[in-house]
This record gives C-alpha cells, sequence and structure tokens, in this order.
C-alpha cells in the first residue's frame, strides 16, 4: 500500500470526470485507502473544466483539492483539458494517460494536437495516449469513454489499485450498462500505447 | 435498500459526499422532519433525504424559499420531532427574523439544526460572505464547522443533542469544500425508535410566565437568558465537545487554529515543512472553548489563524488573549498575514507559515513556456446557456420583439438563475441584477422614477415563487407600470432541477398538484398576461409585442422545460429523444447569425469554409436554429 498518491481526472463538464473518480474512490475504499475527492468546476453548467482532485491515503485524511505539482498521475478526458491540467498540477515526475479527441470550443481556438502533445512531452516522460471517444462510440455508447480512460490508465500501471476492485466499483456504480462498461475497460486496457 | 446513504451496515466504511454525509447523520441523529430550497453547495442535501425519506418513515420536503423551509422545520420541533433546515449562504439572509426569534424565544422540544453551505471564493454565488457572522453575533447560536464529510455526519448528528439541550438552534456552518468533498465515512447505527409527534407550543407560556412574574413580556430579559445561561452552558459543551482538539507539548513558539477544511490543509502544510508547532482545531468555533484556548495562548508566543472566510474566531481569540495573555501576537486576516478573502487551500497556507517560520517554500519546476503557449486560449470554455436552452430562445425573442417596436434601449432588471446569462452578449436581455426576487422590486422603483424608457423585469420561474409574488403585488398596489417577464423551464434548473410548485411532484417523488404561475400573476392584479413557448420563436415575438405595448403593467410567461432535463426524463423513460439539426452546407451562406446573434455552443463555425456546422454530441434537437436561419439552411436530421 502507498502511503499517499494523487490522481487527478481532468475533463469538460458532460464528459464523466465525476463518475470516473467516484469508481476509483470505490475500489480505494475496498483496497484499505482513505480517501478525499474534490472537484473543481469552471463556469457554466455544461462544457465548462472540470477537474476531479483523487487523493488516496494510507491513513491521513487530506484536503480535497491538490495543491500545484503534487500529482502523481493525470487521466485527461479531453486533451487541452490534460494541458491545463498537467501544467499546473503534475508532480515533475508524474504521468500522464490522455484522451486523443478534442472537445472544440464554438470558434475553434484551440491549439492543435500536435502544440498539445509536444507540450505535454516537456511535462513528462510518461505519456500515454488512445481515442477513448472514438472506442466508445464503437462500443455503442460515447458516454463509457471516461471508463475506457480508466482501463487505459490501469494498465499503464498509473493506478496503485487492482483490477478487481475497480471492476467490481464500475458493475456497482453502473449496474445497468455493466457490460458496456466492463467491455469499455478492457478496451481501454487493450488500446492504450506509449508515447 | 437502493442507496447506500441508508445502509443499515454500521462501522462500514463507503464513499459519500459531504452533502450526503449530512443527510446520514440527520438519518443517524433520528431527525425525522427536513426541509430547505435549493442552493450550491448544499442542495444534495435534502435531494438525497427526499430519495430515502420513505425507507425511514421521515419528511423531506423542498420549500418556496430559505423563510418557509425553517418555519416549517420549527413546525415539527413543536411537536416534538427532530428537524433540520438546510439552505446555502444567501438563503440565511431569508432565515433571519425566524431565527431571531427562534433563538430569543424557544424552539420546540424537539431540536432544530440549521445546517448552511456557505460559499468561500463565490464559485456558485453572487457574493460571499460568512454566515457564522449572523450565527455568532445576530442568532447568537452555537456553531459548529466540519472538516470533511465525516465529520460533517458525526456532528449534524450531534447536533441534534446539543440543540435539546442547550435549547437553541445549533447552527453547522458547511463550506464548497465540505459539501462538495467525497470522502470515506464510517457509517453508525440508525435509530431505533422514532419519535411520536404532540404539538407543544411554548412562546404564549413562556410569554405569560414573564407577564405574571415582572408584569409584561420582557424582551430584554429573552434576550439576557442567551447571554448568562446559553452562551456560558455552550462554552461548556465547547470545551468538552470531541471536535475541538489542542495538540501541544508545551514548548512551540507558534501555536495555529484552524476550523473547517482549512484544518487539512493546514496539517498537509505542517507535513511538508516537517515545523513543529502548536494546533488548536476547533470542531465548534463559537462559543470558544474557554478553557483549551487560555491554555493554548498562555503557552504559544505568536498565533496564526486560519479560516474562511472573515476573521470570525480572530476576533474572538483577540479579545480572549486581552484578558488572559495580552503579550500573544495573534496574526491572520487583521493584520493581512493571511489571505484576508476568498477561499484557502494548501499554498497559501504554506505561504503564510513558510514566511513566519522562516522556512523555504517546496520548489516547483517553472513551466513558463507552456503558460505562455495556453495564455490565448485561457478563455476557450467560456459561461454560456447550455445548447437548445430554452431561456436562449427568450433572449432572442426580445431581442427581436423590441428592436420590430423599434426600442434600442429599455431598462431591463434581471435575477438570479440560469437566465442570468441572458444578460451576456449576444442576448444582453437586462444590465442588472441583484439577489433572489430583486428584479421586479427594482423595477417598481425604477418605473415609478418616471423614465421615458419601457421597464422590464426578468425572473425564473422558482425565483418567482421564492420572491417575486410580494414584489409583484407591492407592484401593483403602486400602480407601477413595466412588464414582468417569467422564464420557466419547470424546475429549479440552476442547482439541479429540484422540483418546485409548478413542477407537479415532491421532494419525496409524489405528484402533487400544480400552482400555475399565470393564476398566481393574475391574482396579483397583472391583467396582461402572455403565456408563450419559446420554441416558437416568430409567434412568441409577436406575444411579447403585444404584452409590450400594453397601456398597463403587464407579463409574459416563456414556459419550456429545460432542454438538459427535457433529454435526461426522455432518456429515464426510454421515450425517443429529437432527430438532431444538420446544417445544408450547399445553402448556409456564412452569414453567421446563429453563431454571432443566437451563439448555441452546438453552433460551430467552420473556418476553412466560412460555413456553420453543428457538433452532433452537443445538439439537442430543439430545432430554433433551423427558425431564425435566414437561408433556410438548417434541417432536422432523420434517424438513421
Amino acid at each position: 500500500m502507498i502511503e499517499s498518491f494523487n490522481i487527478i481526472v481532468a475533463g469538460v463538464g458532460g464528459q464523466g470526470n465525476v463518475l470516473a473518480s467516484r469508481i476509483i474512490g470505490d475500489a480505494a475504499i475496498n483496497e484499505g485507502y482513505q480517501v478525499m475527492i474534490g472537484e473543481t468546476f469552471g463556469a457554466g453548467q455544461r462544457g465548462g473544466s472540470v477537474l476531479s482532485h483523487v487523493r488516496l491515503s494510507k491513513d491521513k485524511k487530506y484536503g480535497p483539492l491538490i495543491p500545484e505539482e503534487s500529482a502523481d498521475v493525470v487521466i485527461g478526458l479531453e486533451p487541452f483539458e490534460t494541458l491545463k491540467c498537467a501544467t499546473e498540477f503534475l508532480k515533475s515526475k508524474g504521468a500522464i494517460v490522455t484522451n486523443e479527441y478534442p472537445v472544440m470550443p464554438s470558434d475553434r481556438n484551440y491549439p492543435t494536437l500536435d502544440e498539445i502533445f509536444r507540450s505535454l512531452k516537456k511535462i513528462s516522460a510518461k505519456i500515454y495516449t488512445l481515442d477513448s471517444t472514438e472506442i466508445a462510440k464503437d462500443l455503442g455508447d460515447v458516454a463509457s469513454s471516461n471508463i475506457v480512460m480508466l482501463g487505459a490508465a490501469f494498465t499503464s500501471g498509473l493506478l496503485p489499485l487492482e483490477e478487481n476492485y475497480l471492476k467490481n466499483a464500475i458493475k456497482e456504480r453502473l449496474s445497468k450498462s455493466a457490460d458496456i462498461n466492463i467491455k469499455a475497460f478492457d478496451n481501454g486496457k487493450k488500446m492504450v500505447k506509449k508515447q | 435498500m437502493k442507496e447506500r446513504v441508508g445502509l443499515d451496515t454500521p462501522g462500514k466504511r463507503i464513499l459519500l459526499m459531504g452533502n450526503e454525509a449530512v443527510a446520514r447523520g440527520a438519518i443517524e441523529g433520528n431527525c425525522q422532519f427536513a426541509s430547505s430550497y435549493p442552493g450550491t453547495p448544499s442542495s444534495e442535501v435534502l435531494e438525497t433525504l427526499g430519495r430515502i425519506a420513505k425507507d425511514f418513515g421521515i419528511h423531506a420536503q423542498w420549500s418556496t424559499n430559505e423563510m418557509v423551509a425553517l418555519w416549517s422545520a420549527a413546525g415539527a420541533t413543536y411537536c416534538g420531532l427532530r428537524a433540520l433546515a438546510v439552505a446555502k449562504h444567501h438563503g440565511v439572509a431569508w432565515m433571519t427574523d425566524p431565527l431571531i426569534n427562534f433563538s430569543h424565544w424557544q424552539i420546540g422540544e424537539g431540536g432544530l439544526v440549521v445546517a448552511i453551505g456557505d460559499d468561500p471564493g463565490g464559485h456558485s454565488s453572487s457574493n460571499e460572505y460568512d454566515s457564522r457572522n449572523l450565527a455568532a453575533k445576530v442568532f447568537e447560536i452555537p456553531i459548529l464547522e466540519p472538516a470533511d464529510p465525516q465529520e460533517a455526519k458525526e456532528f449534524i448528528k450531534d447536533a441534534f443533542g446539543l440543540s435539546e439541550q442547550l435549547k437553541s438552534p445549533m447552527y453547522v456552518r458547511l463550506t464548497t469544500r465540505v459539501c462538495h468533498a467525497t470522502g470515506d465515512v464510517i457509517l453508525g447505527d440508525l435509530p431505533k425508535e422514532k419519535r411520536k409527534p404532540e404539538f407543544f407550543p411554548t412562546t404564549i407560556s413562556l410569554g405569560m410566565e414573564m407577564i405574571e412574574k415582572r408584569g409584561w413580556v420582557d424582551m430584554a430579559y429573552l434576550h439576557d437568558r442567551i447571554h448568562t445561561k446559553r452562551l456560558k452552558e455552550a462554552a461548556e459543551v465547547s470545551n468538552r465537545f470531541p471536535g475541538n482538539t489542542l495538540k501541544m507539548d508545551g514548548d512551540e513558539e507558534l501555536g495555529i487554529v484552524a476550523s473547517g477544511v482549512c484544518r487539512h490543509y493546514v496539517e498537509e502544510a505542517i507535513d511538508t515543512l516537517g515545523v513543529n508547532v502548536a494546533f488548536l482545531q476547533l470542531g465548534m468555533p463559537f462559543p470558544l472553548p474557554s478553557e483549551m484556548v487560555s491554555k493554548f495562548l498562555k503557552s504559544v508566543r505568536k498565533v496564526v489563524v486560519f479560516e474562511e472566510t472573515d476573521p470570525v474566531i480572530e476576533m474572538e481569540l483577540r479579545s480572549y488573549a486581552k484578558d488572559v495573555a495580552p503579550n500573544v501576537e495573534i496574526l491572520g486576516k487583521i493584520n493581512e498575514v493571511t489571505p484576508v478573502v476568498g477561499e484557502l487551500n494548501v499554498i497559501p497556507v504554506l505561504r503564510t507559515l513558510s514566511k513566519i517560520l522562516n522556512k523555504p517554500m517546496p520548489q516547483i519546476s517553472e513551466r513558463d513556456e507552456i503558460k505562455k503557449m495556453l495564455i490565448p486560449y485561457q478563455g476557450i470554455r467560456r459561461i454560456a446557456l447550455c445548447a437548445g436552452c430554452p431561456h436562449r430562445a427568450s433572449g432572442y425573442i426580445m431581442k427581436k420583439a423590441t428592436e420590430a417596436l423599434g426600442i434600442d434601449y429599455y431598462a431591463g432588471i434581471g435575477d438570479i438563475g440560469c437566465y442570468g446569462m441572458m444578460g451576456l452578449p449576444p442576448l444582453g436581455a437586462f444590465a442588472l441584477t441583484n439577489c433572489m426576487g430583486g428584479s421586479i422590486g427594482i423595477a417598481n422603483g425604477v418605473a415609478k422614477t418616471g423614465i421615458p424608457q419601457l421597464v422590464i423585469a426578468f425572473i425564473g420561474d422558482s425565483t418567482f415563487y421564492h420572491a417575486g409574488i410580494p414584489s409583484l403585488i407591492n407592484a401593483t398596489f403602486n400602480d407601477a407600470k413595466f412588464t414582468t417577464v417569467i422564464l420557466d423551464n419547470i424546475g429549479t434548473a440552476m442547482t439541479g432541477f429540484q422540483p418546485h410548485p409548478g413542477s407537479g411532484y415532491t421532494a419525496m417523488g409524489d405528484k402533487t398538484k400544480i400552482v400555475p404561475i399565470e393564476g398566481l400573476v393574475k391574482a396579483c392584479g397583472v391583467e396582461y398576461i402572455e403565456v408563450l413557448d419559446p420554441y416558437q420563436i416568430s409567434k412568441s415575438i409577436d406575444g411579447v409585442k403585444k404584452a409590450l405595448t400594453q397601456p398597463k403593467a403587464s407579463a409574459i410567461i416563456f414556459r419550456r422545460m429545460c432542454s438538459i432535463e427535457f433529454l435526461k426524463q426522455r432518456r429515464k423513460e426510454g421515450l425517443s429523444l429529437p432527430n438532431i439539426f444538420i446544417v445544408n452546407t450547399s445553402k448556409c451562406n456564412g452569414c453567421s447569425i446563429c453563431i454571432d446573434d443566437f451563439g448555441c455552443p452546438a453552433i460551430i463555425w467552420d473556418a476553412p469554409n466560412k460555413k456553420a456546422g453543428i457538433d452532433y454530441a452537443l445538439c439537442t434537437g430543439c430545432g430554433n436554429c433551423a427558425q431564425i436561419c435566414p437561408q433556410k439552411a438548417i434541417k432536422a436530421r432523420v434517424k438513421k
């Protein structure tokens, strides 16, 4: 068991950050961790930046916000949000796993994916990517993109949690659509590539 | 039982959001009545209680406003039941008069707990203020201040018993970072026995008691009891309250005081800096634990206080210190050693402590180059009404109708809700907002000045039920001529679509009578009322033109369910979703009216081709863009 571990799930409102963080939280509690999760929202009901700060620890209660440059892992559901979050919060030796599919703003004022990935490489040597939106769409439900990302994070060795605990948490939280989401987790595991 | 928050498994550790933990604490504390008006960050408390109320045979209700919520909860205490009233900090202002009276006179036999979500930094509020000031200085009732979900559950549970012991309402001050933190909570026992209600009011008997003893009802005596009895007893409770702890060896120079979530920030900062300090944690900051505080102040040379938002503890400590340890130096907001306003976090605490203790801050790598690259994109996910939002259509209709009438400037006054964004470009429906219900009252004043312009008040459905009605009656009473626009999306949308008297169902999911807004408006004396569907744009423009040209006061009700909620309900019921819309690029001439004038986030500008496009993932199928496109280039896509 690790002394303490900080994960941030970064994305855009509606992408399922909160659910992803709860699944990590459930699995962590069942593995005996203390858990504290906080969320920061940008303005607007839908479509704003959302960060879910997930803090695991062996025996301490932490506050719900991860300090600057203290995250061990950033799980990014959207490439630009991944970059913004990693710049502020990733530790110098932290790792990144990110979706490659962008959520464009109306005016398309958005950096190129090339710019984003070049910058990410300056922050971390450990970058894992996949197109979780496409994978989820192929499975029949774009909404499971967040679970694809959890599978990707797991297989990249970025979560101090065991697969069966994560899968049980998915089944419990998403009982109605458990099958498709377990598949999403497994496909995330298979499709992720190290950059 | 489906809801994990209601599990009968004492000792089990589960993940709960702070607000859910408050609900669980109420259940464990044998609370049998809960009432609230929704407000971020505390809305989920009553949402949770509403979902599980039937499992526990208790009552939970959404009320029309916070004052009514408090009254109804107090009603249950006069029947001997424990009751909970919940609001955000803005709501406490509404509770003020009844709460002062419940404090001075007496609540019933049942404990009364008021749980308030303050919003330091004002993340989802029109201001930040520290409601502990009201609780300590105006209501004069004890305050508990939990640091995390576990403490929130324990403190709420304890508060009912303390309320009965001290014969006082108890104030539980939550903040955004407690309400919306999600952490592991160890479940406690569920109550074995419910109380039977019996009406036992005390106000008249207390009045008669005073008349017999003194010959009159002595209000100063009621106030005196608070100072000579309640607050002294409460200070004793504070000395023994398990949430107040002092960690001190006696040789520390610096002492730290923290309340609420700040306690965790301080613990993390102390760990990071590796320093030895005395640490006074206050889970019950008012009244202060006198013995613990005296011992602490006498032992250290310097004290620094971390609390959100105002120096409430700091001021109390200063007055204590004057008597028991006049030489101790107290640092905090007053001398600007800690951040004076806003929300705290680990970094500001670290910065303050590293300065005081002369220790270096932990090194961080400068990612300046990347930060510079990010600057042009900082604002890309701007605040906006959601795709398909009926308020966007209503704003557009108002704009087109006033333009058609040749009105280029009118006195527009907005109110509190999602539709606040109608004040922003491109709609620009109004230029002023105040607080819940303010639009109609302000419009009354503006109209009576006799300005030559048209006066229009914009108010939401839930806000109208909350506080719009007395203002509208007042406007009729005083013959103020203006138009009230009521934006009815059939729920309290901004806080997560809680039901209101126009929704047809209650917090516990029961069907209920609808109190129609048009009936209320008519009863308030407004004679001309247009009820319009904002999804029928040209028809609505005609309706608005008629309403705005009436010789007397008029009202417009735009009625259409929140687009997000509509889709959610259709999905839940397994019903088909509306067809989404697409742009026929051969017809689109790139005029960009749909983006510049209408501004739906689902419409994306295709810069290389100079055409509009629609993001299929965001489009809700409202079809409003198809109605406003001058080229008729937008069409519903028939499903595959």
